[in-house]
């Protein structure tokens, strides 16, 4: 198991109030795997990200049964070892990759920079030319003039393939793709998550594929897992979330997006109503079950929890196949 | 990058017709009259005082005047002080090294103490550094140039006895000017043989209090601009990015966001300089500093016309010329504006 989560609980004291961001969450990466995560904006995919890089806030609260990397625990790290991991082990790309470059260096520079903190083995010469290659491999024309550039003269496309030549620099075992195709035009979406992908085949390398487009995990994805307001509420893999979703929720984002549920001509998409909750003030029971349209009176009582089989689940009353 | 030099000096041409218009105006306005000034009190004969008035130009309506004065500029001559009969010109770059170098030091003086209590206060932010530093630089700012200059001098110089009062160098020491900044004068080979290192010392301690004194507010001013910038950038994406390579906090802050948020403190230095100038004439007149504030201040009591006509002019072209520099150091800071 490359990754190991267990019961992880992330809570903020606010001036509001506490926030419970993260409940309960559970799951693991096997090497060379790609785990994809779904869900709504603030259903708390990024902060998990963050916690995983030990990147969360001062003001962030965090207990797990257990958060292992390779078997090794990640809470009781210090900062010191953490700037060990980050970067090296366990390295990340972000969703915007025109304002995640630093707009007052070259591209080369800031490439260059991790592998001057993780691979100290190589020599100023050596550093340069490995750059030049990386941002070969990534697939960037020109790469010796390219790594002269600022981030401002760089296209949305080509500064993200200058932050995945960054983020696979030093060879991680782990990457977080943090909605890595969100903030670009569509050609150029399915361009980066091939090129993730082979890198990925390349280096045997795990990843976390986060993002709220279900095209896309399920093109990409082995396994997903769906989450609301913090918890997950299905996990399983790509054929069995996406072909046979048993999670209202699941279903309905399905059907949201187009082409899927009701797919006569115009007809308005459908939607889920309602809003997340706000997590100060959660609901009762199922997270969902304000939204849900299966909700019954033991939906708002007492709260259901991940069954234990292959396609976890977490309703009482879980649709059926097909 | 020549076009863009071209532009602003362009820019330069118009400045200065309207401050030469502006300065040869407004002095004529003020009440006093020169020759009678220069002839004394008791009045003179007006036989007299038409030959004088002849002799200055001063009996030609306002306009020859301001053209007369316009003609001669263009080649290259601003008149002669009527008090000391020197040229403008020479008065004025005999003086103007004094003033750029007490406004030099007063800028580093700004930079080197602002920009780090900037830094940390943003960093220690809402904390005892950031109220204890930004409560501190309000006092700053709020602080008269005339005032302070005075408490400095009562508490260092009369109380401690550690600094001298007034003055730029110590009048045992005998300097051969070169340059004019006295910094650079003292250190000289030559001065160095006949004179030691002291020259150089008694230098650097006249000029501490003017350079406080002349720097609090524009202290102030980089304090508080650091500490938003600084704010600012520590949020932006690219600081998450560099947090998640691996980098140390410390790296992070003084490579990464410091780069970025020394961009719109530049331009603020650039805006300083001008305000500097403008000190100056307090300062100087404080610290009896032999530079060009001191100067203009005393001929605008003697209303010597072609030396307030001629050394305004020459201050807003050396303000102009700075910014222009700085427009040069905010190209090469902020890579987007190559």
């Amino acid at each position: 198991m490359l990754l190991d989560v267990k019961n992880l609980n992330l809570k903020f004291q606010t001036s509001k109030g506490v926030i419970h961001a993260i409940r309960d969450l559970s799951f693991n990466i096997k090497q060379g795997e790609t785990l994809g995560i779904v869900g709504e904006s603030g259903c708390g995919k990024s902060i998990t990200n963050l916690a995983l890089m030990g990147l969360l806030p001062d003001t962030a609260d965090l207990t797990a049964d257990k958060l292992e990397f390779e078997g090794s625990d990640l809470l009781s790290l210090k900062e010191k070892q953490w700037q060990k991991i980050r970067g090296a082990d366990i390295a990340m790309i972000f969703q915007d990759p025109m304002t995640a470059l630093n707009p007052c260096f070259t591209v080369g520079y800031q490439i260059e920079e991790t592998l001057e903190l993780h691979r100290k083995d190589l020599s100023k010469e050596e550093r340069k030319e490995f750059v030049f290659e990386l941002l070969d491999q990534v697939g960037i024309p020109a790469p010796r003039e390219r790594a002269k550039s600022y981030a401002h003269e760089l296209s949305g496309g080509m500064s993200q393939r200058v932050m995945i030549a960054q983020a696979i620099a030093c060879n991680p075992k782990l990457l977080i793709a943090d909605e890595p195709t969100t903030a670009l035009d569509v050609t150029i979406q399915d361009q980066i998550l091939k090129l993730l992908k082979d890198i990925q085949a390349k280096n045997n390398m795990a990843m976390i594929l986060v993002t709220h487009d279900l095209g896309v995990v399920s093109e990409n994805a082995d396994r997903i897992q769906v989450m609301y307001a913090g918890e997950v509420i299905e996990s399983g893999t790509s054929e069995e979330v996406i072909h046979s979703p048993k999670h209202p929720y699941t279903r309905g984002l399905l059907d949201s997006l187009p082409g899927n549920g009701d797919t006569s001509f115009r007809a308005p998409l459908s939607s889920i109503s309602g809003m997340v909750p706000d997590l100060r003030f959660r609901p009762s029971g199922c997270q969902f079950n304000p939204r849900c349209f299966k909700s019954k009176e033991e939906c708002s009582s007492s709260r259901p929890m991940l069954n234990q089989e292959d396609h976890q689940v977490s309703c009482f009353f879980p649709l059926s196949e097909g | 990058m020549l076009k863009f030099i071209l532009k602003k000096l362009l820019d330069l041409i118009p400045t200065l017709v309207g401050i030469s218009i502006l300065s040869f105006i407004l002095i004529r306005l003020v009440p006093g009259d020169p020759v009678m000034l220069m002839l004394g009190e008791r009045g003179a004969d007006p036989v007299v005082y038409a030959k004088m008035q002849k002799a200055l130009g001063l009996d030609l309506p306002m306009h020859e005047q301001y053209v007369t004065f316009v003609k001669k500029a263009f080649s290259g001559d601003l008149g002669t002080s009527i008090v000391s009969k020197r040229s403008v010109t020479s008065e004025f770059f005999a003086r103007f090294p004094a003033t750029l170098e007490l406004g030099l030091c007063a800028i580093a003086f700004a930079a080197i103490v602002g920009i780090p209590f900037g830094i940390l206060a943003a960093i220690k932010r809402n904390s005892f550094y950031d109220y204890f530093l930004m409560g501190g630089s309000l006092v700053g700012y709020s602080m008269p140039i005339f005032w302070w200059g005075l408490i400095l001098i009562l508490f260092f110089s009369v109380q401690l006895g550690i600094t001298p009062v007034s003055g730029r160098i110590s009048i045992m020491y005998d300097v051969e000017v070169v340059t004019g900044f006295m910094l650079i004068d003292t250190l000289l080979p030559r001065n160095l043989a006949s004179e030691g290192i002291g020259p150089f010392l008694s230098t650097l301690s006249h000029l501490i209090l003017p350079a406080i004194a002349m720097g609090t507010i524009p202290l102030a001013v980089m304090a508080r601009m650091t500490r938003s910038s600084m704010l600012e950038v520590l949020g932006e994406d690219y600081i998450r990015t560099a947090k998640a390579k691996g980098l140390p906090i410390k790296k992070i802050i003084a490579v990464h966001a410091l780069r970025n948020a020394l961009i719109p403190i530049v331009t603020v230095i650039g805006l300083i300089f001008g305000s500097i100038i403008t000190g100056a004439i307090l300062t100087e007149t404080i610290f009896s500093w032999p530079g060009i504030g001191k100067w203009l201040v005393a001929s605008i009591n003697a209303r010597d016309y072609p030396v307030i006509q001629g050394g305004v002019l020459f201050i807003a072209t050396m303000i102009v010329l700075i910014n222009l520099m700085v427009d040069f150091i905010y190209a090469i800071v902020n890579p987007k504006m190559r």
